[in-house]
């Protein structure tokens, strides 16, 4: 057959070797390399041995150890362990398995990047649990006793057509469930593409993130920004956790309640005159609302004066007193209820950061997501019997307010 | 409005000493109209919109749940405007066979985590306001349902032929909703909290009418007005920092139960 030397078979190796070569003559290859391109699994690693299961001694037996798949695409790297040449081999198979399990990569876990150059591989793999645990069926049970011997590499689950198995590849040996390497196959492709991203590079996009923060200014949003002429009005929306309590100030109170009486004896002084019959006991009443009202004292109630003209002068003052005490109670509480005033600063520094202060307590204003659809301010009255709504504008921006806890704690 | 003429001053007083503050604006918090307003969101309409286009024809409230729905006109004249389907929708609205003319957007409460503030910009003054709730607008497709009631009806109609199996049945509903809310209080307890009891409930309320001002309404704009502060008064505050954050930290319901 061959025309090379008829050597001893110096292991089972050799032997194979020197049969295997069909045509292809070499003259001068002494050292026995194969000339070949072909079987070079075989030639660079003469340790692999066939685990007892080559067939008759004239066929070769190709084992190496890592599953490799039957199909056209000859292994890329030697069977020469490797754990990133591990993965390439084993990606046809992942494949099969995935697809045929329906794991799917989980592509962008931490630190995971492109795969294809080779250059940085990160190794994903992912725990099978389950009914899956134990492989698939088509391995055969010899093949999964005990630590495998293939060294690191995570079983890639060969799918049933490989018939390579039998000796390579087993379970992973330091887990003992079986893993499954994981690949995002939306990544697959652009593999070559994409370098891996590495730490430097994640902290370089954060620093960029943060200078992009402090440019998106949130001042736009107020319409206090340059490029913005006097405006019109802006409506806003403020997001606060809570909105802190306020109180009028005591002379802003007292202001009001005079003005309320005010109000009120006005609005009597007009009734009483009205009314012609006016005995005498309202006509001295007059006066003395005309010189109380500087004075927080409550007054004249006229109008009782005039549905009791029994009643003497000073019971009706008695009941007027009472009777306004009631009434200014009941218009404090009103004007309690109504707070009104100013709450605090919002200022606007030059490192374009926003602040607010309401009250006591100060916050960071940012702005709030960016809102697509519309929005709108509705006021809805449903006091007394008929209900209107009165659309009061579209909300222009949205601020987000959260307290600054350095200053508060 | 023009950004602050003082002499820029250090922020230390808002905690940043380093900084200098650029733009100061007052602040105002008014309470006039805290009891109604609520923030609208539209999820389906683009946001920039102007408002008149949203006019409803006809406008509806629930007055103890808060629900509102708005009948907003479609233009039935346009091109892209699809006749015979209006016509075959619009027996959901009226038997008079009118067309599918208006779309009907019902309010959703909208849960809130925080509160809100509908803040007024005007003449370098903030002037704040509490927002009573949050809804969104969605169109209901309610005229699909009784579309599909009437054909329902109509093939009874022909298949037994006796109107009064329809109204029999109409009855018979109509009876069973009486049974239903008057059966007893045990029941009644334990409906109470149910989803589908208040579900019921907000459909058992009837809609009173709602008269709607748009944008730009003498009415409209007169409300407007209450949204900002007349007192210029600073207002004394009743809650130191440490309060506050205790109050907050409080109120913050864990979403876990």
């Amino acid at each position: 057959m061959s025309d090379t030397p008829d050597r001893k078979p110096q292991g089972g190796r050799r032997t194979l070797r020197g049969r295997g070569r069909g045509g292809s003559t070499t003259p001068g290859s002494s050292t026995g390399a194969l000339p070949s391109q072909r079987l070079s699994s075989l030639r660079d690693n003469p340790q692999a041995s066939t685990s007892g299961t080559a067939k008759s001694a004239g066929k070769m037996k190709f084992t190496p150890k890592i599953p490799v798949r039957r199909n056209k695409r000859e292994p890329a790297a030697p069977s020469s362990i490797k754990p990133e040449a591990a993965a390439q081999e084993t990606k046809p198979a992942e494949q099969r398995l995935s697809d045929s399990k329906g794991v799917r990569g989980s592509g962008p876990q931490n630190g995971r990047g492109g795969r294809g150059n080779g250059r940085k591989r990160v190794e994903l793999t992912q725990r099978i649990t389950g009914p899956f645990a134990q492989g698939p069926a088509s391995l055969g049970s010899h093949a999964r006793r005990g630590p495998a011997t293939a060294s690191g590499i995570a079983y890639g689950g060969a799918a049933a057509k490989t018939e390579a198995d039998d000796g390579g590849g087993g379970l992973n040996g330091q887990e003992s469930p079986a893993v499954v390497r994981v690949t995002d196959y939306n990544e697959r492709d652009g593999q070559d593409e994409f370098d891996v991203q590495t730490e430097e590079m994640a902290l370089a996009a954060f620093e960029e993130m943060s200078r992009l923060q402090l440019d998106y200014n949130t001042a736009d949003a107020l319409g206090l920004g340059k490029s913005e002429g006097p405006a019109e009005e802006k409506l806003v929306v403020l997001q606060i956790p809570r909105i802190p309590e306020f109180e009028l100030s005591k002379p802003v109170l007292q202001r009001r309640r005079v003005a309320r009486q005010q109000q009120r004896i006005a609005q009597r002084q007009k009734a009483a005159a009205a009314a012609m019959d006016v005995d005498a006991a309202a006509v001295d009443v007059k006066p003395d609302i005309a010189a109380l009202e500087k004075a927080a004292g409550a007054d004249g109630d006229v109008m009782e004066v005039d549905i009791k003209p029994d009643v003497s002068a000073a019971d009706a003052k008695h009941a007027e007193t009472a009777d306004s005490a009631a009434e200014e109670k009941a218009g404090d509480s009103d004007l309690a209820a109504s707070v009104d005033g100013r709450a605090g600063t919002l200022v606007v520094l030059r490192s374009g950061a926003v602040k607010l202060k309401i009250g006591d307590v100060l916050f960071d204003v940012s702005r709030g997501a960016d809102c697509q659809f519309l929005r709108g301010l509705l006021a809805v009255d449903v006091r007394g019997g008929s209900s209107s709504a009165y659309m009061l504008g579209n909300v222009d921006a949205q601020l987000l307010c959260t307290p600054d806890l350095d200053s508060i704690l | 409005m023009s950004v602050s003429d003082t002499p820029s001053r250090s922020a230390a007083e808002y905690g940043l000493p380093d900084d200098e503050i650029v733009a100061e604006i007052p602040v105002y918090l008014t309470q006039k109209l805290d009891k109604q307003l609520h923030l609208l969101q539209y999820p389906q309409k683009d946001g920039s919109i102007t408002p008149g286009e949203l006019q409803p024809r006809e406008a509806r409230i629930k007055p103890i749940h808060g629900q509102i729905e708005l009948d907003i006109p479609l233009d039935v004249q346009s091109p892209m405007y699809n006749k015979e389907r209006g016509a075959a929708l619009g027996v959901g609205i009226s038997d008079s066979g009118r067309l599918l003319d208006i779309t009907t957007l019902v309010s959703v409460g909208i849960p809130q985590n925080s509160e809100y503030l509908a803040g007024v910009m005007r003449d370098g003054e903030l002037h704040l306001t509490a927002i009573k709730k949050a809804i969104q607008l969605r169109p209901s497709l309610r005229y699909l349902d009784r579309v599909a009631e009437k054909d329902l009806a109509a093939k009874k109609m022909d298949h037994s032929d006796e109107e009064e199996e329809v109204k029999k049945e109409t009855k018979a509903q109509s009876v069973q909703v009486t049974v239903r809310s008057a059966q007893a209080e045990e029941a009644l307890r334990q409906q109470q909290s149910s989803i589908a009891y208040m579900q019921q409930k907000l459909e058992e309320e009837p809609w009173s009418g709602l008269a709607y001002f748009d944008v730009g309404t003498e009415e409209s704009n007169a409300v407007h007005a209450d949204l900002i502060a007349d007192n210029k008064e600073d207002l004394i505050s009743k809650t130191t920092p440490d309060e506050y954050l205790t109050a907050v930290i409080g109120s913050i319901v864990p979403d876990v139960l």
